[in-house]
């Protein structure tokens, strides 16, 4: 089965930035339809209109930046996922946005091809892996925070555990033989538990909590 | 002239030395509190004009640290946006074209350019602004900036003795000095070996800069504006620096002593 | 024993307090401390001298003439250091010694007290020491004047040629006139010596102490 289209929007100040994008976007196999914006604003506007399965943000805009429009979506729209595009790659700052609820974060230095793997790896898994984001969640991992968990049930940190390993819904339903539904059910459920937003913050607490080692 | 009887003479006489000793007394006493009092006038003077040239110096550091926030936020958001725009292009150019031969060969030069333009960006905007100093602190900067420089014929190692978090303005002239001493002994001294050690004392900071070059000349680099940076800053934080030679007998070191306005140790324990 | 006898031996006796505290820094003496301490010296010589004198009824005045022209003549060298202006110092000193000296030969005669040279020379030295304070006032070299040992010499020339200088003026008046007066009237100059040599001596001291610090 083919996989569904993935509509991406994108918000960026820089026009040549936008117009690079969208040419770009266009030649990833699996990328439908792409709109963009100018900065955060424009961007809710879009989304309150229709909303796409992705949007790649950059994070210095005029009027609303990406740290606030990521919140923005995050609250009112929780399915779509988030790439952050920036040139600052401190940890501490991207661990604000893991808490944010941002999904992949690229760094502009990077190969633009990166951004197609960052997309349908968002899509896919709920979250993207690459070294700015091990650096963020490394760091994340050494400092103690004191966090109020309900205590996770044996199912649920299997689920954690296989989340982290970076395999998607389909894979994990079929290792562990329960329907994708039911899968979406835990996955809901010990989100709510650990009181973070999506994968990435899973993979961050299970860090803390010694769950899991880098 | 009339003619004064005996009495009168003595009376003059008397009274005239009198009013001249007395005189003079008033003279020495007046002379002794105007001199006392101008005296302290004086003293405050120097104290105002002191305190006034402090407080130039405090701007012109500030203004400093402020234009290159600028510069390296404006440089770094501005160019490096324009550069990743280049580099999308030059993808989707790659991804759409077959390039053969000298166009490819141009293609991957093109590239070539752009990737250094962007790491120059980044290390040009770095220096100026070093990342999230508030976030990260005084010690964590400081690593990276031994990492940064660490390259192929000099090696940059950084060593702490205990720990503290310090983040505030006068941290951040700390390590501009650091920077600057840093960056001048790579360019002047010739060495090898770079170890930059800060040690955290009951309420002062131990920094040391060592390396294994050509050492001091006494005339000659002390006149750059990088210098005249560092003595400035030096006095804003009340430090005391001084340049020896490290026990090695080869090179040079400098060592700087940065009295803190709070002690350690309470962080210490904190963080320890 | 009449008063004034016991006001001109302590007059004379008060040389000693200061002569003391300059031997204790002879070595160690500055270009004022030196001429002082040779003041000192003609004073004592002085004294000494008019007393024998005095025993055999030989005229005195000329030796208080000769004195008071040597010791116008140290403290104008004293300032002459001290001070900037040095040229009109000079050409001051200059005018005044010859006027002295002719005063001395031609008019007054050698034997008599010479009373209008005198009183220049009171009133020279009361300008010069007035103006070098209020020099003193403009450099302000210490926190505290008191410590600094011309001050007190300043001072003293002052207490003394002020105190004295409407004395030396009618002195040959009340020689003629009021003889028994006239000694009377010299216990006032006596004071001012005392007064003088005690002031003299506070400036040795201060200058004793602060050597302290070298020593």
């Amino acid at each position: 089965m083919e996989p569904k289209k993935i509509n991406v929007y994108l918000a960026d100040d820089h026009n040549v930035v936008r117009k690079g994008m969208i040419r770009l976007l266009g030649t990833f196999a699996r990328v439908g339809r792409v709109k963009e914006a100018a900065n955060g604003k424009e961007l809710l506007a879009l989304m309150a209109y229709d909303q796409p399965d992705a949007v790649i943000l950059d994070v210095e805009m005029p009027v609303m930046g990406g740290i606030e429009t990521g919140k923005r979506i995050a609250d009112s729209f929780p399915n779509v996922k988030m790439l952050i595009l920036t040139m600052h790659t401190e940890e501490v700052f991207i661990n604000k946005l893991v808490d944010i609820g941002i999904h992949g974060f690229l760094s502009k230095s990077a190969e633009p091809e990166e951004v197609e793997r960052a997309l349908y790896s968002v899509v896919d898994k709920d979250f993207y892996k690459n070294e700015i984001f091990d650096r963020a969640i490394a760091m994340a991992g050494h400092s103690n925070v004191e966090d109020k968990y309900s205590k996770l049930t044996t199912r649920e940190i299997e689920i954690l555990l296989l989340i982290c390993q970076e395999l998607t819904p389909g894979e994990i339903s079929e290792r562990l033989q329960i329907s994708e539904k039911t899968f979406f059910n835990h996955r809901s459920h010990i989100l709510t538990k650990t009181g973070v937003r999506n994968n990435v913050g899973l993979i961050r607490f299970a860090l803390q909590r010694r769950l899991i080692a880098i | 002239m009339a003619e004064l009887s005996e009495s009168e003479t003595i009376f003059i006489i008397l009274t005239s030395s009198a009013g001249m000793l007395l005189l003079v007394g008033a003279i020495g006493i007046f002379i002794l509190f105007y001199q006392k009092r101008m005296f302290k006038m004086r003293l405050k003077n120097i104290e105002t004009e002191q305190e006034y040239e402090q407080n130039m110096i405090k701007a012109q550091l500030k203004s400093q640290e402020q234009e290159r926030n600028r510069i390296g936020a404006d440089l770094h958001d501005s160019l490096g946006s324009l550069l990743w725009a280049a580099k999308i292009n030059s993808s989707f150019i790659q991804r759409t074209t077959d390039l053969q031969g000298e166009a490819k060969k141009s293609y991957d030069e093109l590239i070539q350019i752009l990737d250094q333009s962007i790491e120059s960006v980044r290390r040009i905007s770095w220096e100026l602004t070093p990342e999230a100093f508030q976030h990260i602190g005084f010690s964590k900067s400081v690593e990276k900036l031994c990492q940064r420089f660490n390259q192929q014929h000099l090696t940059v190692s950084f060593t702490e003795m205990g720990t503290y978090n310090w983040n505030n303005d006068d941290a951040i002239h700390a390590y501009r000095i650091i920077q600057e001493l840093v960056s001048n002994s790579i360019k002047h001294a010739n060495a090898t070996l770079l170890n930059v050690s800060i040690q955290w004392m009951e309420n002062r900071l131990l920094i040391f800069v060592q390396d294994n070059g050509i050492g001091f000349t006494l005339d000659g680099n002390r006149t750059g504006v990088g210098w005249w940076n560092i003595q400035q800053r030096i006095k804003r934080l009340n430090a005391q620096i001084s340049m020896g030679i490290p026990p090695t007998h080869q090179g040079s070191r400098i060592s700087i002593i940065i009295p803190l306005a709070h002690g350690t140790e309470k962080n210490q324990r904190v963080l320890g | 024993m009449k008063i004034e006898i016991v006001v001109a031996y302590v007059s004379t006796g008060s040389v000693i307090l200061p002569l003391v505290l300059a031997i204790c820094q002879v070595k160690h003496l500055q270009n004022y401390s030196r001429l002082i301490l040779l003041l000192l010296l003609c004073s004592l010589l002085a004294d000494v001298l008019s007393y024998f004198l005095s025993r055999r009824a030989v005229s005195t005045t000329w030796i208080a003439n000769v004195y008071l022209l040597i010791q116008f003549i140290i403290l104008g060298m004293i300032y002459f250091h001290e001070l900037k202006h040095r040229r009109i110092l000079m050409l001051i000193a200059l005018f005044f010694i010859s006027y002295f000296v002719v005063d001395a030969f031609f008019f007054s005669g050698f034997f008599n007290f010479n009373t209008h040279a005198n009183g220049i020379a009171s009133l020279i030295l009361v300008g010069i020491s007035v103006y070098y304070l209020f020099q003193l006032l403009n450099k302000l070299p210490t926190d505290n004047i008191t410590k600094m040992p011309m001050f007190w010499v300043t001072f003293a020339v002052l207490c003394y040629y002020g105190g004295t200088l409407v004395l030396f003026l009618m002195n040959n008046l009340m020689l003629g006139k009021y003889l028994a007066s006239h000694r009377m009237l010299w216990i006032l100059h006596n004071i001012c010596n005392i007064l003088k040599n005690i002031l003299l001596a506070i400036a040795l001291w201060q200058s004793y102490r602060n050597l302290k610090p070298s020593l």
